[in-house]
């Protein structure tokens, strides 16, 4: 097979397993021990060159989406991250599945006056207010604020257990305490929080580091906050044995039932009006990369607590319960929809807890992937047959590799985000959602596998899975990969079909600036 | 399984005094013989136990996790007893 057949066949088996399935969540509740685990619960990874402007070019920015499906109004705690987990964002720069660099992330949450709380004079006695804030805010420190939630961030080199952090600085202040914003409870506690969260955007210089390839006088940047989700699904339909209608094929959708054949756009994005919480980084890449011959980085991001936990049957707000012992890795996100769509529901807590080095013992989910069996399940009967090649080397190579020529890092097989530090950033108003899935032209057989033709309209080449941005629509390239738009006919007898989730995602919909995810929906108007 | 429960107690012991000597009892004066170490009544070591030696003693960022295996089968009779790990707090 030569390169570039290489190239289409990984890039072919990278959208299938991304693809198929009768869940496209991309890492929402998608294991069933990380349910009881909420704020640890990995849902989105997103890992591009920084598209900002050229400002800010020889930039990666890092966003890792944690605790689901949050409510705007769900206070009045809102959607705090847990104080005795960690959570990082690891590197691997050198191919071999273990990280070289680990960006460490520790949260704090303490009342005001010193974990005292606000007290309000009420007939002669001082009470305890029962709510986290005491009127309106508009800065990091608001004497108003009743809860405050802090964190640090530290920086590991090796193996994330072989060694303590070193801590990053707010150039501001020379602090290493960093504050994180109030959810967006709502217009009269925040007038304007587009403002407000700005706030919380923290520079600093990457400890070991000394960058190049950027502009002068230009820093990391760091922050942490609530944005409204970016992932856009069509979930209640795909979880409902994937209820769509397919025009195409016969099935003509039902009353607000979405069309799998319909125009990308049918206003189904039903995760779009919930929150999460984005712990964002954007850090020169040749601080990332092992050396300026070696552009290639792979990415994930992982949660992990406290082996032992023992609740306090007298619970205070300081010590609900004890937790101590070894961190355990409980949620782990690189690639969207792979613990969904790929792992077999038995293991999906294992996955969570594995290291990339240790993929192998998830080979079968990949050779012989089960999701495409189960959507011709629901519609063999209209000829929506899954792809028929087995077993699925072209899906090892894309899932655990990379695509060739464009950003395989190793011969080492491992699941992660990798991204070509080197090609240029897209901008945003160019990006095209399909990414760089749009890069191949169709294949003249199976054997020969897909061609990468840049030349190709709409060819986006920043784009999934070179790295993922917000605005790649991971759901519909994966749904048509998925069906075997990148295989031959003979092998995939619905290849062509344009299929959609009816959930649209787009590069504009965004902020222009880090940490491009949007303002988070507001609890109240 | 008694076994396994007395081995774990001595290598958390072990693992929780630096100088790598066993336990003296508070009045014996001197240090056991190995004879009498074997023969000397031992604490089973009960989930509290390990949990509590988990927490005091192995909390920190570079420690790796403890296998299932390691506490899988160790007995509870706390389940009762709501100040089995009140010295936690």
């Amino acid at each position: 097979m030569n390169l570039k057949n290489r190239l289409l066949g990984s890039a072919l088996a990278a959208a299938t397993v991304l693809a198929p399935s009768a869940s496209f969540a991309s890492s929402h509740r998608e294991a069933p021990f990380i349910t009881k685990n909420p704020k640890v619960d990995g849902t989105d990874f997103y890992m591009f060159n920084s598209y900002e402007g050229t400002t800010r070019n020889g930039y990666v920015t890092l966003l890792a989406n944690y605790l689901p499906l949050q409510d705007s109004y769900g206070g009045p705690n809102y959607f705090t991250l847990d104080p005795d987990a960690i959570y990082e964002v690891h590197i691997d720069n050198t191919g071999d599945g273990v990280e070289d660099i680990t960006f460490q992330f520790d949260f704090d949450l303490k009342l005001a006056n010193n974990n005292a709380g606000v007290d309000l004079p009420i007939g002669g006695k001082m009470i305890n207010i029962p709510l986290p804030l005491a009127g309106s805010l508009s800065s990091p420190t608001d004497a108003d604020q009743n809860m405050v939630e802090t964190y640090k961030v530290g920086v590991i080199r090796g193996p994330r257990r072989a060694s303590a952090p070193t801590l990053i600085t707010n150039l501001a202040d020379s602090s290493t305490t960093l504050h994180k914003p109030y959810d967006n409870a709502g217009s009269k506690t925040i007038a304007n929080y587009g403002t407000y969260a700005g706030q919380f955007i923290y520079e600093f210089d990457m400890p070991g580091c000394t960058p190049t390839g950027v502009q002068a006088g230009t820093h990391a940047r760091v922050f942490v906050g609530q944005r409204r989700e970016g992932f856009a699904v069509n979930l209640g339909q795909i979880f409902d044995l994937v209820n769509f209608g397919v025009s195409a094929l016969g099935v003509t959708p039902t009353g607000n039932q979405a069309d799998l054949t319909g125009a990308a756009d049918q206003n189904k994005n039903i995760v779009g009006s919930k929150n999460v919480t984005t712990l964002a980084l954007e850090v020169p890449a040749s601080c990332l990369t092992k050396d300026a011959s070696s552009p290639i980085i792979a990415g994930w991001t992982t949660a992990s607590v406290r082996q032992a936990r023992v609740i306090n049957p007298t619970a205070s707000f300081g010590t609900p319960a004890r937790e101590g012992g070894p961190y355990v890795q409980i949620s782990r996100l690189g690639m969207v929809l792979v613990n969904e769509i790929v792992i077999g529901l038995k293991d999906k807590d294992k996955f969570n807890g594995s290291e990339p080095k240790n993929d192998g013992q998830f080979a079968d989910y990949v050779t012989n992937p089960s999701l495409p069996i189960l959507v011709e399940v629901v519609f063999g009967a209209t000829g929506a047959l899954a792809p028929t090649t087995y077993p699925r080397a072209d899906l090892v190579a894309a899932f655990l590799n990379g695509v060739p020529s464009v950003n395989v890092l190793s011969s080492t097989l491992f699941e992660a985000v990798r991204l070509n530090t080197a090609v240029p950033a897209t901008s945003r108003a160019t990006q095209n959602p399909l990414g760089a899935a749009t890069c191949f032209d169709p294949p003249a057989s199976n054997s020969v596998g897909p061609t990468l033709n840049l030349a190709r309209t709409g060819c986006d080449p920043a784009g999934f899975p070179n790295g993922r941005r917000p605005g790649d629509d991971t759901v519909d390239i994966a749904l048509r990969v998925a069906m075997g738009f990148l295989l031959d006919q003979n092998h995939a007898p619905i290849r062509g079909a344009p299929l959609v989730d009816g959930a649209y995602v787009d590069a504009r919909d965004f902020m222009t600036t880090f940490p491009y995810l949007n303002t988070p929906v507001s609890g109240a108007p | 399984m008694k076994k396994l429960a007395v081995a774990l107690v001595l290598v958390l012991a072990s693992a929780c005094h630096s100088d790598e000597k066993p336990m003296l009892a508070p009045d014996s004066g001197t240090e056991p013989t190995p004879d009498a170490m074997v023969d000397a009544p031992t604490p089973e070591a009960t989930l509290t136990s390990y949990v509590i030696d988990l927490i005091t003693n192995q909390t920190s960022g570079t420690t790796q996790a403890r296998p299932y295996s390691e506490f899988a089968t160790l007995p509870d009779p706390d389940t009762g007893n709501t100040t089995a790990y009140q010295s936690l707090f």
